[in-house]
């Protein structure tokens, strides 16, 4: 018995050795050429841009469902648009940007509904791509939360490192680090034909307190600075809309009841589904115009009261 | 309530008490299976033939939900009350040893199915820790999780394209589907009861083997002898052999093998595509036990040797594609569905390269992996699977990266949640 429990625990460290390997293997070809990668423009986007400046925080349906230069026209301000994946996980991409917050700079939040529901705010995946990968120390300033809710993913992440398809594969144009235009949008798959993406499904029941809690913490964070944070809602296919308008309905309703700055409503920000490219939050060009509108619309509300 | 039959069948010497106990167990328990599972199937059927003659039936439907592996821990019970009745084991005294014997975790949502006479006296003696069924047992694991994620849950992905959109594709696309999914169901079930009979090991069990490398099988009655084991030859003793199996006239013959496979096929499920699924076999098995043949590839093919002669691979093949298709009616939903995949299969599509909207360097990865998974099963055929003695002779490090590659393609070809087939049955 002995023995065997001593060759397991080897086998077992000889294992952990290799996933250890693993994640600190620099990312491979297509690794590196992904949409995550564009953290590091988006950052410089944030150091270099000048005042007055529009910074906009969210998952996918910010990345790829704004156009920033309607609103850098209709607003004479520089939008930046720090958006790239939602599964990087709301809380991390607050903390992150809080960072780079500057005295008079607006900010909108446009968490996507999951990131209220369950634990997708602490991130997954991709969170570890940009913690071990772009940001090279970006594991470091995770919290315990965030480590805990990501240990599923870690053995994973570190085997895909051993994944030969990721050198000899590459990303689709509209998801590289090239898709995205000088203001942070994603932008090349704007033109492209509706990709069929999954029937609907709603949104989890289970609310996540810690989703605001974050947000508070944020606001709090960034008022300090003098910088005003504005929370508004995505861009979502009209039947995903349908499917979960329960809990839109309680997350709006928590929103309002924890005195955010609010633009618009979930209802106004409901999209039809042909609008959309590949999943509920991703916009093609149509989509993308009607939504920067309606936010240049609930930003001037705002702005000029 | 077998528990306690038991003893009551033991305790009389009365033939007639012990009759009616007998009875009574097998009734109680069939009809359990029956009303969770076939009710429903039975309800519709009685309704749909009386609607032919022009009377209307109508039986309520209900929404059960069935109970997990129940047809496995039914088969158990009824293994233990036979064996009881025909005095081939003694009661268990220890209600503990019992419901361990019923419900022993590895082996309870799929098998294998296990016999009173070679479970019970293992539940009953002291188990001693043994280094080597130990090491043995983690490698079973090892392997039957590498067939169930990495070949199970990615030929699934493929099979299930194609069997849920069959219009979209052509002949030749619906034969790679049907081969997908038996490859698929072959390393779903078999992987699960390698990881079953891996963790038995460990805790010191040895349960039936349930494959035996059914795809090398050279005739139906070998592949037969080789797949789902367990429940074939529970059959074979529990049911064909007291029918009178092949003894007698030709008559009792095909009778009786019908019915086994009938049996066998309506087990799966309460479907009309398992039972034409069970009555193809039954097709494909009789002219081998009519001409005596059923028995001739009693030994592992190309035994001792590393490649099999012409033509025991041309018969390995021949057998391979008969029960591909069969496993089309498996997989089908209805009969008609069945037909018509095997209409395309048949139609002028069949000799177009096939074209598959899913094909990308991931799928022809993963073609490599399934050759590479055949062969490692061929070179371990005349073992208990495919690694127990793979590169057991090798250095330690060469070992254990073998097994350590295993894991890592195990993390990256994971597929979200993919069930186990049979845990349907």
């Amino acid at each position: 018995m002995k023995l065997f429990a001593r060759n397991f625990l080897y086998f077992c460290f000889a294992f952990l050795a290799i996933c250890l390997i693993g994640i600190f293997t620099p990312p491979s070809p297509k690794s590196s050429q992904s949409i995550l990668f564009a953290q590091i423009d988006k950052d410089s986007l944030l150091v270099n841009t000048t005042s007055p400046r529009l910074i906009l925080i969210g998952g996918s349906n910010i990345a790829f469902g704004v156009n920033s230069q309607m609103i850098k026209d209709s607003l004479k301000i520089n939008p930046i648009n720090t958006a790239i994946h939602a599964k990087i996980g709301l809380k991390f991409m607050l903390n992150h940007t809080a960072k780079f917050i500057k005295r008079g700079d607006i900010i909108i939040v446009v968490p996507e509904y999951q990131q209220y529901v369950d634990n997708t705010l602490y991130g997954s995946n991709e969170l570890l791509r940009i913690a071990f990968e772009v940001t090279k120390d970006g594991y470091r300033t995770l919290s315990f939360k965030q480590w805990f809710h990501l240990s599923p993913e870690i053995v994973p992440y570190a085997c895909s490192k051993y994944n030969i398809k990721n050198y000899f594969s590459s990303i689709q144009p509209s998801y590289t680090r090239k898709a995205v235009n000088k203001y942070g949008d994603a932008y090349l798959h704007w033109y492209l034909k509706q990709r069929p993406f999954e029937a609907a499904s709603g949104v989890s029941d289970n609310f996540n307190q810690d989703a605001i809690t974050e947000l508070n913490n944020f606001r709090n964070e960034v008022q300090k600075k003098g910088a005003t944070v504005y929370i508004s809602f995505p861009a979502y296919a009209n039947d995903y809309f349908d499917a979960g308008k329960k809990q839109i309905a309680h997350i709006q309703s928590e929103l309002i009841k924890n005195n955010f700055k609010i633009l618009g409503t979930p209802e106004r920000y409901k999209i039809d589904r042909s609008l959309c490219f590949d999943t509920p939050y991703h916009l093609l060009k149509p989509g993308v115009d009607i939504r920067t509108n309606l936010l240049i619309e609930d930003l001037n509300l705002v702005m000029n009261k | 309530m077998d528990f306690i039959v038991a003893k009551k069948i033991d305790n009389t010497d009365n033939q007639s008490a012990r009759k009616f106990w007998f009875w009574f167990s097998i009734i109680i328990n069939l009809s359990l299976l029956g009303f969770f599972k076939y009710y429903n199937f039975f309800a519709e059927s009685v309704s749909s033939a009386v609607s032919v003659f022009g009377y209307h039936l109508s039986f309520p439907f209900l929404k059960l939900i069935l109970p997990l592996g129940i047809s496995f821990y039914t088969f158990h019970e009824l293994s233990y009350i036979i064996d009881v009745y025909k005095k081939r084991v003694k009661p268990i005294e220890n209600y503990v040893d019992y419901a361990l014997f019923v419900t022993f975790f590895p082996l309870l949502v799929a098998g294998p199915i296990e016999r009173a006479t070679h479970l019970l006296p293992q539940v009953q003696n002291k188990r001693v820790f043994n280094y080597e069924k130990a090491a043995d047992g983690l490698r079973q694991i090892l392997w039957g999780l590498f067939k169930k994620i990495v070949i199970a849950d990615n030929c699934a992905e493929i099979a299930n394209t194609v069997f849920n959109n069959s219009p979209q594709y052509s002949g030749s696309v619906h034969v790679l589907g049907a081969v997908f999914f038996a490859i698929q169901i072959y390393c779903d079930f078999s992987g699960y009861s390698d990881i079953a009979l891996g963790t038995a090991r460990l805790f010191g069990f040895e349960l039936l083997k349930n494959f035996a490398f059914p795809y090398f099988s050279r005739d139906i009655a070998e592949f037969w002898r080789r797949w789902h084991i367990s429940l074939s030859s529970w059959f074979r003793d529990y049911l064909y052999i007291p029918l009178g199996g092949s003894k007698g006239g030709n008559w009792s013959k095909v009778r009786n093998t019908f019915i086994i496979f009938i049996v066998s096929g309506f087990w799966h499920g309460a479907n009309w595509t398992f039972i034409v699924w069970g009555l193809l076999n039954a097709i494909y098995f009789l002219p081998l036990l009519l001409l005596k043949r059923n028995r001739n590839n009693l030994e592992i093919v190309a035994q001792g040797g590393i490649m099999p002669t012409l033509k025991e691979a041309f018969n390995i093949i021949t057998t391979f594609v008969l029960v591909v298709f069969a496993w089309i009616f498996f997989r089908a939903q209805d009969i008609e569905h069945a037909s018509s995949y095997i209409g395309k299969i048949f139609s002028r599509s069949l000799f177009t390269i096939p074209h598959f909207n899913q094909f990308s360097f991931n799928t022809y990865a993963f073609d490599i992996l399934i050759i590479l998974f055949f062969v490692i099963e061929w070179l371990g055929r005349e073992h208990q699977f495919a690694i127990q003695s793979f590169l057991l002779q090798a250095l330690r490090p060469i070992r254990w990266a073998f097994y350590l590659s295993l894991i890592i393609l195990i993390f990256i070809w994971n597929k979200s949640d993919q069930q186990f087939i049979y845990f349907h049955f």
